[in-house]
């Protein structure tokens, strides 16, 4: 078991985190080239950069986001959803503490009950969603494999780390949950930039990707095409 | 694009990936990390593999050059322009290597400044570096004419052909040169290889390897891009290639029959095998290949014909250049994975420049026009209109490639060790009766364990016995200092929650309210009051997780009493701390020896 351990904690973790910031270079880079070639080939080429710098700074807050008028208890409970699933991981004290004590950098850490409370809110806030996902017919019908795993791969450290917090709690011998913990932390961290969780890093590339997208005057493809003779090929 | 190019494409993106991530860890890290080279064995496989065999391929631009626009066979015009681009991407591949394999990366303009003539290698920096040059002018028309320069264009159009007759003769020199270097060594070389005549050989050899490299090169191109074979033409230049490797063929033959070393063949040892197969690849079996016209010109025996010949001579610059020295001085050096990853990656993206380059040369330009009119590829594809396309997923060629080079680059960072390789050494446990012997037979350190006693006093155990087993009153060094050089883990954390009872134990050691780590842990001698001996003056600092090397351990302890003693007035011996007091190389007679079977294992550092 130590041995799983260490190795989850050492080449593991090394693998994951190369994945994650490799992974994110790539996606972010394939994003700005895209835009960049959309961008060329749109027939309106007047950038509201102003538009698109301020709204991806108003997303980057909730309010805008909490204002909504439909499906108030959603975009709420997805609120609290992102407030714990933020601030625990990167404010737990053990957390901290393994900052502290690999790179000697540390900032302020959560009171333990308060952290406890807050995991407790994000793993029901997930199956919250999980539930209103299923129980709204437009979601359900738009929704992705992803969109029904991420919040369980998403609660599943939430779940585990709370376990090893707690040891008195704990089901199951403490350091297979320790090694449960480590091991969903960095699957976590390596599905990142290949599904929907890339936003947590991209969302400055993404952003404004739609903010221009709403520029494209509608059908400009259709006329691209209609002028190359191209009929149903891709442009 | 066709599928066999993706193929082609995808797995010469995922090599890149992987040399790319592992040149990086060179760069950051040192030659040691990546390579298994010694001082003894300062040249290895890239050395071979991506400057001499790499130079030697791009050879076919001069020859090529040569033929076409000196001897006038206009019908080679459409491969020329192809073998400046071979020679152009060789060049700077073997450019590229040498700079992350040298020692000292950021010394590399060092022959640009500082001049040695007397050097053979100033001569081969100053030549590679001038024909890249030349390659730059012979190619940059190509470039031009897509750009808006028009008059640069027309200048460049103009030096085309001065730059053809320079590159012949600049090509001339440093191919012979890449031969003259090891003519200043002839002790490193083996027999087989070494002639006065290297230079003329290297030179010939070249020729040879560039004509069939462009050969294979055409054939490989043609066959990605569905392009029917352009047989006459190959077939015209394996005639060539018969002639330079047959004239090549006797004159190093003839070479070894007037040094009297003909017989050195014969010997049947692996050099005189070697030797023996890098001139069947090399010379015999294209030579036969090629020698009846109706042969040539089928396909798969211009395929055969033109790989053979090309392995066989990279296989003699591997030989004259690494193995045959590694047999002259007797060491040992294998490369590493990591070596053929970086060479192998190398080459990848040499080639997929090269293919880059040929998707988007434009049809026209000056010396090397009326060439193949090149289907030009899609290279951007965008998704349907409609079709949200901002961080989708779906996997175009670009998206592919790219995957496969990030892949590959966190498979090689994830596998490459990141600290040079250390010798785990397991500590051999002392032996002997009132003189201990310690790390035999590398070096003797001899102890009188009954004098210590004698003049320390029996309660004076715990000033080296300082922790302890439970139940144990003198636990030997080596059972927690188990290796020489590197630290190890005495903490058995696992037995500890099991003896403990489980995951209520926790917060025996781990104090509650705090998060569980090494730091804030409570110290071993919070329960292992007893075992720990606290009257120790020496041993002040206690780490509970590693045990330091032992070598370590032992100088620390040893030294400190040592130093302090000499001073004493009392034992008379000023010299007691030196090295020469316990280091005796010398076993003592009448003390038996117990050899070690444990042998010295390589193994990376443990992390952290």
């Amino acid at each position: 078991m130590d041995a799983w351990i260490a190795f989850a904690r050492g080449p593991l973790l090394k693998i994951a985190l190369l994945t994650m910031l490799l992974g994110l270079i790539r996606q972010g880079l394939l994003q700005v080239w895209e835009i960049s070639w959309a961008f060329h080939r749109a027939g309106d080429q007047v950038v509201p950069w102003k538009l698109a710098i301020r709204r991806n700074l108003e997303w980057l807050l909730p309010w805008r986001y909490l204002r909504r008028k439909e499906r108030i208890t959603y975009n709420f409970i997805s609120f609290l959803f992102h407030v714990g699933i933020i601030s625990v991981p990167v404010f737990l004290a053990g957390h901290v503490a393994i900052w502290r004590e690999s790179f000697g950098i540390g900032w302020w850490t959560l009171p333990p009950a308060l952290a406890d409370w807050l995991t407790v809110m994000t793993v029901s806030a997930a199956a919250a969603l999980l539930l209103m996902r299923l129980g709204h017919q437009a979601s359900r019908r738009l929704s992705q494999p992803q969109d029904w795993l991420l919040p369980i791969l998403c609660a599943f450290p939430c779940v585990t780390g709370f376990f090893v917090a707690h040891p008195f709690l704990n089901p199951i011998n403490a350091q297979v949950m320790y090694l449960f913990h480590l091991l969903s932390a960095e699957l976590l961290l390596m599905i990142v930039p290949f599904s929907k969780l890339v936003h947590i890093v991209l969302f400055w590339v993404s952003q404004p990707s739609t903010e221009l997208g709403w520029r494209f005057p509608p059908g400009s493809g259709e006329r691209v095409r209609a002028t190359l003779g191209k009929g149903e090929e891709g442009v | 694009m066709t599928r066999r190019l993706g193929i082609f494409k995808g797995v010469l993106w995922f090599l890149f990936g992987m040399g790319a991530a592992l040149i990086g860890v060179r760069l950051l890290r040192g030659l040691g990390v990546v390579t298994a080279l010694s001082d003894v064995t300062p040249w290895g496989l890239w050395k071979g593999l991506n400057v001499f065999a790499g130079i030697a391929i791009g050879a076919g631009g001069f020859v090529l050059a040569a033929i076409a626009h000196v001897f006038h066979g206009e019908k080679y015009h459409p491969v020329a322009r192809c073998a400046v681009l071979i020679a152009l991407c060789a060049y700077s591949g073997a450019a590229i290597s040498l700079f992350y394999e040298i020692g000292m990366p950021w010394k590399i303009w060092g022959p640009i400044v500082f001049w040695n003539p007397h050097s053979p290698l100033f001569e081969v920096a100053w030549c590679v570096m001038l024909y890249l040059n030349v390659l730059l002018i012979e190619f940059a028309p190509t470039v031009l004419e897509l750009t808006h320069f028009h008059g640069l264009y027309r200048l460049a159009l103009k030096l085309q052909l001065p730059a053809v007759i320079l590159g012949i003769m600049i090509s001339t020199l440093h191919q012979s040169t890449l031969g003259t270097l090891f003519l200043i060594m002839p002790e490193r070389l083996n027999a087989l290889w070494y002639t006065p005549s290297l230079p003329e050989l290297f030179f010939v050899s070249a020729i040879a390897c560039g004509l069939a490299a462009v050969i294979f090169v055409t054939l490989l191109v043609d066959w990605l891009y569905l392009r029917p074979h352009r047989i006459e033409m190959l077939a015209g230049l394996a005639r060539y290639l018969v002639m330079v490797l047959s004239f090549y063929l006797i004159f190093r033959l003839g070479d070894m029959c007037r040094h009297g070393k003909l017989g050195l063949i014969g010997r049947g040892n692996l050099a005189s095998w070697m030797f023996f197969g890098e001139i069947l690849a090399s010379c015999l079996i294209p030579i036969l290949l090629f020698a009846a016209s109706r042969w040539r010109r089928q396909p798969w025996v211009l395929w055969i014909g033109s790989s053979l010949c090309i392995l066989g001579i990279v296989f003699n610059r591997l030989n004259a250049s690494g193995i045959a020295m590694i047999w002259a001085t007797d060491s040992h050096y294998f490369p590493a994975w990591t070596e053929f990853a970086v060479s192998f990656g190398l080459i990848s993206a040499m080639v997929l420049a090269f293919l880059w380059m040929h998707e988007h040369e434009p049809v026209r330009s000056g010396l090397f026009s009326e060439v193949q009119n090149l289907r030009r590829l899609q290279i951007f594809q965008l998704p349907r209109p409609g079709q949200p396309w901002a961080g989708d997923l779906t996997f175009g060629p670009r998206r592919t490639y790219s995957l496969l080079f990030v892949l590959a680059a966190i498979l090689g960072l994830a596998l490459t060790p990141w600290h040079p390789l250390v010798r785990s050494t397991s500590v051999q446990r002392a032996r002997g009766k009132n003189v201990l012997l310690l790390g035999y037979p590398t070096g003797t350190v001899h102890f009188p364990h009954a004098d210590h006693i004698k003049r320390l006093g029996q309660k004076a155990c715990a000033t080296c016995h300082h922790l302890h087993r439970p139940g144990d009153t003198g636990t030997p060094c080596s059972s927690c200092h188990r290796d020489m050089y590197l630290p190890t883990k005495i903490f058995h954390h696992s037995h500890h929650i099991k003896v403990l009872g489980g995951n209520s134990s926790c917060e025996q050691c781990h104090p509650a309210g705090l998060p569980a780590s090494a730091r804030s842990v409570r110290p071993c001698s919070f329960c292992h009051r007893t075992d720990m001996m606290t009257s120790n003056t020496v041993v002040t600092k206690f780490d509970s997780i590693d045990a330091p090397g032992y070598r370590k351990a032992a100088h620390t302890l040893c030294i400190a009493c040592h130093r302090k003693e000499a001073k004493n007035p009392k034992w008379k011996k000023p010299d007691l701390f030196r090295c020469a007091t316990c280091h005796r190389t010398p076993v003592p007679h009448g003390i038996e020896v117990l050899r070690s079977r444990a042998r010295p294992r390589t193994t990376p550092a443990p992390p952290m």
